[in-house]
């Protein structure tokens, strides 16, 4: 499966292709392992880790929405202590680069939470989410004011052992600005975007059909949101991003890597298909025959050139 | 080993008040225990449909899934011909345990009553005495006799406004009859398996609840266990199917 055009290299991360599963859409692995050889992508963002273990919010979670879906998970997931003891292990067994998503609710516990895991063998950068929608406390309340961003991704800077990316929330009125306070705070790329916060009422009962009421909306339908970002962001800063939001095929991971992005994550289409990722790393050379692109690195910002 | 196969439908005929039977022909009908259900893509969702197996015959390689119409996806489902094809990612989940035992009743509420027909002629291939009680909203809504006398089952039925079999519920048409036995296979409504777990000890119960995934990555259908505030189970891999006291429903 190794083939050199689909080579891309960001900060801590040397991809064998651009293609990595999204944090929240893929657990730890395990039950993608057994439909195919992780080995084949390019990485994987596994389920966010906090410094305690959650068990998220009440079910329902999730919705169908036109071309797309809401989910209200949580952050459920065993604590960072566990991740490190059992996940992270059993992962290393693939030959596959390690993001590790981290959250939290206050700077302490991020900064713990990212010193910790930072320092496990075999993660190979971290992913700093300052953008779920659908906790209470911390996610997107870091992710939406700039000067605390900045100073988040500072802190877990001073103690990360690998290079940190910071997932961007898209529910903020200019994105730039968060962009660019977080380049300011040391971060060395960007993955954006994260969830768009949305809602869906059932007519029978005219209540939320997800128990938290509002949920985060992904899938095919935020993608053009995703692209415009990316492309905004892409302007603005000059740390590399690692895309994402709406991507289901080789087309998609162009689109985005047009607009800016240096890599690409796959989230929701991982359960309208399992073996998304595998089919798009497959079908991405063909694709690139077709638009001219001999190297995959070369489709980065090239609707800004 | 559950994969994902592009399945041929052989028939898709409407049994119920917006209940219908799809038979499908697949090579993971061979993996298939009861209770288990599949991850259906339809064209044009992003969400995958999980609908309980109802039965299966493991020489044809043709399974049974009753569904409901409760949403455009399943309507648009309803609208497939013979001989349409689609993916079905499957089998999924634990399905429900066959123990030996000398008898046994099944009940079902609503569409719940899908994969309790393999589970019967399961149980039935033990030697063990299988009795099944049934209950729906209304007439229009009774399915599943056909499918159980088949296999030499009369079910007792009943619904809640009594224009069909007993007036009531499963539990009260239960204890009308003196039903008992060692052990209860239960799928229906929660209501209706709060019940059943109010009312027997020794049984399982088969869950219904939205998923995402459904192979146990995504989080999206948890349930707590009953004594263990700590403890969850993945609705789509550690159960559809629990035993009578393990969950909070």
């Amino acid at each position: 499966m190794t083939d050199d055009r689909l080579k891309v290299s960001l900060p801590g991360l040397e991809l064998k292709n651009p293609i990595m599963p999204a944090s929240g859409c893929f657990g730890f692995g395990r039950e993608f392992a057994e439909l195919y050889d992780l080995s084949v992508l390019g990485g994987i963002m596994i389920k966010a880790a906090t410094e305690n273990k959650k068990f998220g919010n009440p079910v329902p979670r999730v919705a169908e929405t036109p071309s797309g879906m809401l989910n209200a998970i949580g952050l459920q997931n065993p604590g960072v202590d566990a991740i490190i003891g059992r996940e992270i292990p059993w992962l290393r067994q693939y030959d596959t680069c390690i993001i590790a998503n981290v959250a939290g609710n206050s700077t302490d516990d991020y900064v713990r939470t990212a010193e910790k895991i930072s320092r496990a063998e075999g993660v190979c950068a971290i992913e700093l989410n300052i953008s779920c929608p659908n906790v209470k406390e911390g996610g997107i309340a870091f992710g939406t004011n700039p000067f605390v961003a900045e100073s988040l991704t500072s802190a877990v800077k001073k103690v990360s052992a690998v290079p940190v990316y910071v997932k961007l929330s898209p529910n903020v009125t200019d994105i730039t600005e968060i962009a660019k306070a977080v380049e300011a705070g040391g971060a060395d790329g960007i993955s954006m975007i994260n969830t768009l916060l949305g809602m869906r009422l059932d007519l029978k009962t005219a209540g939320p059909i997800i128990a938290n009421k509002t949920g985060g909306l992904s899938g095919a339908a935020i993608r053009p949101v995703a692209v415009r970002m990316i492309y905004q962001v892409y302007q603005a800063v000059n740390i590399p991003i690692i895309g994402m939001g709406g991507v289901g095929s080789a087309e998609d991971v162009l689109e985005l890597m047009y607009a800016g992005a240096a890599a690409v994550a796959v989230g929701t289409a991982n359960f309208t298909n399992p073996y998304i990722c595998p089919e798009i790393i497959k079908n991405l050379p063909a694709v690139m025959d077709r638009y001219g692109i001999e190297k995959i690195s070369d489709a980065t910002g090239k609707a800004h050139r | 080993m559950m994969a994902d196969e592009k399945v041929k439908i052989i028939e898709n005929v409407l049994i119920a008040a917006d209940t219908y039977r799809m038979v499908l022909e697949g090579r993971l009908t061979a993996e298939m225990k009861p209770g288990q259900f599949v991850n259906l893509k339809v064209e044009g969702y992003t969400l995958r449909r999980p609908i309980s197996i109802s039965s299966y015959d493991k020489t044809s390689g043709r399974f049974v899934l009753i569904y409901k119409v409760l949403g455009d996806g399943t309507r648009k489902m309803s609208e497939m011909k013979p001989g349409d094809e689609l993916y079905a990612l499957g089998p999924l989940g634990n399905g429900f345990p066959i123990e030996a035992v000398k008898s046994a009743v099944l009940i079902g509420g609503g569409a719940g009553t899908g994969p309790l027909v393999q589970t019967a002629e399961e149980l039935l291939k033990t030697g063990a005495e299988v009795s099944a009680v049934l209950g729906f909203p209304t007439k229009a809504d009774v399915y599943g006799v056909n499918e159980f006398k088949k296999l030499g089952i009369t079910p007792f039925i009943s619904t809640d406004d009594g224009t069909e079999g007993f007036r009531g519920n499963v539990m009260e048409l239960i204890k009308s009859k003196g039903l008992n036995a060692e052990i209860v296979y239960a799928c229906g409504p929660e209501r209706m398996l709060m019940a059943v777990e109010d009312n027997f000890d020794r049984g399982y119960i088969s869950l219904d609840i939205r998923m995402a995934c459904g192979i146990g990555a995504c989080m999206a259908c948890v349930c707590k266990d009953k004594k263990d505030e700590e403890k969850y189970y993945r609705v789509c891999k550690e159960g559809p199917v629990f035993k009578i006291g393990q969950v909070k429903i």
